[in-house]
């Protein structure tokens, strides 16, 4: 039982970071490659915040988010310029950049030795220090994002948002300024990653930068395909997917010698299958 | 598309329940599991192999021997990230019921220990050790060789040497860039020129710089990096006319062409003996053997620790384990003896290598 609240304790953490990166991807059409980064952001504001400032949990939560949404809306002004491959190209750019600094701002983030002994949430003098209360947590965060997903969806915003990803020129021709929209759904997107990566650190105890490289965000971006674009529940299916799916093959039985590698092949092939016979996903409105 | 998701959701919860019997059925005696988190695929893939080469090394030996227990193996896969890692422990750790773990290097450690502590569980991590470095926690060991001690052998063999510049190349991955850094301002104080260069991990080309150093008069390179960085740097150094006789490796560790490394003296955490390098490269095919010597002297610890710990139970508590180790003070060890501090470190002393055809020959 202990293994699978640690499962879905990851679960609802990668349930976050889909989520919003499919308000920015899946529902705007802007292929962002830089959420890795705003996850790690927020992972270090807590570690930091934690460990050498003695803020609480909650406290570094929302310092992440701020960080994040300064951060997204000088960068994302620099995006709203663009739009598809560019797009893609220069949001891997910006996680490249954070993903060295974290490397070696060393006398912040300590550098590729990372930063270990990150404390749990507390409130009132109760510390979530055992997983069951951990994830209870987690679950209420992840629910709060699902539920900032779903109004946006149905909202004259999200409804813009979604004009713009269809046909940006034509959503300009209506009157909408669409740089605007980008930038606000960028930000927003980047500071609920924040949280994300601040419960990750809180969980994991131990962070470094190798956790949020450029090969993170695309996780992220497989999830999201895999789930379904645009679809807050093929967020949510595309991370408990990609989350318990390894986990699955670590219980079949392989040869040791070769178990790793046959794992990751199995992996590799599942998603392959998924793809050729659900191209738009599990859940998916909407198709790159 | 519902019982797609159920047949998901039931294949974890059912794996996930499945539980393995405690003893072996062979001859009744007692199981210990023991629980390897290493990365098996990947970039780090080499040095997984290694370590667990030397793990499976030590198990194949120790059952030829009459002991009290059986040792079982149990491997998982962290692909060298920190969330593979988490996972990995709790499945070892909560559905395995392993009564050890064992990780490599520090990050990974830093990751299982709380989860060790938590369930009172025994947890090995082989790696550099630096002075300071706090430890992981109640139940947790760290078990390698000290930077100091590596870098005293190092400006040892320097000196030695005559050599009165030299450049340090290294990756800024781990404490390899810590360490260099330490080896810079040792080597200042003996008043050898030296200019150290860390480049991020993933970077290829590093003739610019050689040519740099070439230029600033550096006869001498001392190379700190990982496969395939080691590789690539030791090329294009060889590429600019640098004799290989000048070439330090530290070799944590060497890629796999070791051809390259013909006539290098190479540094490292405990390898073990010559005989023990040539059984472990030859047995598993392996020309990349770091890690090995660690993993196999950890198995052996934990064997000594279980074998000789007296208890009224099946099998001895963690902390009367933990005790025995603490008060045992020294194993015998390949490479050397291991020597435990108080604060949970069990030290092994470098190993000083060289290549000759292509093969690691061991100098001291």
């Amino acid at each position: 039982m202990e293994y699978l609240i640690n499962l879905a304790i990851l679960f609802g953490i990668y349930s976050m970071l889909a989520l919003s990166l499919n308000l920015v991807v899946g529902m705007s059409g802007l292929v962002s490659l830089a959420q890795a980064a705003f996850y790690g952001i927020g992972a270090y504001a807590t570690a930091i915040g934690m460990t050498s400032l003695g803020l609480g949990f909650f406290t570094t939560i929302l310092l992440g988010m701020v960080i994040n949404a300064v951060i997204a809306f000088v960068v994302g002004k620099i995006l709203a310029r663009f739009q598809g491959d560019i797009y893609a190209i220069v949001s891997a750019g910006l996680s490249i950049i954070v993903f060295s600094i974290l490397l070696n701002w060393k006398s912040v983030t300590n550098g590729p030795l990372g930063i270990f002994g990150i404390g749990k949430p507390e409130i009132a003098g109760y510390t979530f220090y055992s997983n069951s209360a951990f994830l209870l947590l987690t679950l209420v965060f992840t629910l709060v994002i699902f539920a900032i997903y779903w109004w946006i969806d149905r909202s004259s915003f999200g409804r813009v948002l979604k004009a713009l990803r269809e046909d940006e020129k034509l959503t300009q021709i209506m009157g909408y300024k669409t740089k605007y929209y980008k930038s606000v759904i960028f930000v927003l997107s980047a500071a609920l990653s924040g949280i994300a990566g601040s419960f990750f650190a809180s969980y994991i105890a131990f962070i470094d930068p190798s956790t949020f490289q450029l090969k993170e965000g695309i996780f992220l971006f497989t999830i999201i395909i895999v789930g379904g674009l645009s679809s807050a529940r093929g967020s949510v299916i595309g991370a408990l997917i990609l989350i318990s799916l390894p986990e699955i093959l670590r219980f079949i039985g392989l040869p040791y010698e070769t178990a790793a590698q046959m794992q990751q092949i199995i992996y590799g092939a599942m998603l392959l299958l998924m793809m050729i016979f659900k191209p738009q996903g599990l859940f998916g409105n909407y198709r790159m | 598309m519902k019982k797609f998701l159920l047949s998901i959701l039931m294949a974890t919860a059912l794996t996930a329940c499945g539980e393995k019997a405690e003893t072996s059925k062979e001859n009744e005696k007692p199981v210990v599991k023991i629980g390897a988190i290493l990365p098996l695929t990947g970039n780090s893939a080499s040095l997984g192999e290694a370590c667990k080469s030397g793990l499976l090394k030590a198990q194949r030996e120790n059952k030829s021997q009459n002991l009290k227990y059986d040792y079982e193996l149990i491997f998982e896969n962290n692909l060298g990230t920190t969330s593979a890692t988490a996972q990995a422990a709790n499945k070892l750790v909560y559905q395995d019921k392993v009564d050890v773990v064992i990780t490599f290097l520090n990050g990974m450690g830093y990751v299982v220990a709380p989860i060790s502590e938590n369930k009172d569980i025994l947890h090995f991590c082989g790696t550099f050790q630096k002075a300071d470095l706090k430890p992981l926690g109640k139940t947790s060991f760290v078990q390698g060789t000290s930077i100091e001690e590596l870098q005293s052998k190092i400006i040892e063999v320097i000196k030695s040497k005559n050599i009165s510049d030299i450049a340090i190349i290294s990756v800024n991955f781990s404490n390899a860039a810590q360490m260099m850094e330490i080896l810079e301002s040792k080597l200042k104080k003996e008043n050898i020129r030296t200019s150290l260069n860390v480049f991020n991990p993933g970077e290829r080309d590093f003739r610019i710089l050689i040519e740099k150093l070439k230029k600033e008069g550096f006869t001498h390179y001392y190379v700190s990096a990982f496969p395939p960085e080691t590789d690539i740097i030791v090329k294009q150094l060889h590429d600019a006319n640098i004799e290989n006789q000048y070439i330090l490796g530290q070799g944590i560790d060497l890629g796999n062409n070791n051809d390259l490394y013909n006539g290098i003296t190479c540094f490292s955490l405990t390898l073990g003996s010559q005989k023990f390098i040539d059984e472990v490269s030859q047995e598993y095919d392996l020309t990349n053997i770091y890690g090995a010597g660690v993993n196999y002297n950890i198995f052996n610890l934990i064997v000594n620790s279980y074998e000789n710990t007296p208890s009224e139970n099946i099998k001895p508590s963690t902390n009367d384990l933990i005790n025995y180790i603490k008060n045992t003070k020294k194993f015998e060890c390949i490479g050397g003896n291991c020597v435990v501090s108080d604060n949970n470190l069990i030290k092994t002393p470098p190993t000083l290598r060289t290549y000759k055809d292509g093969k690691p020959l061991v100098l001291e």
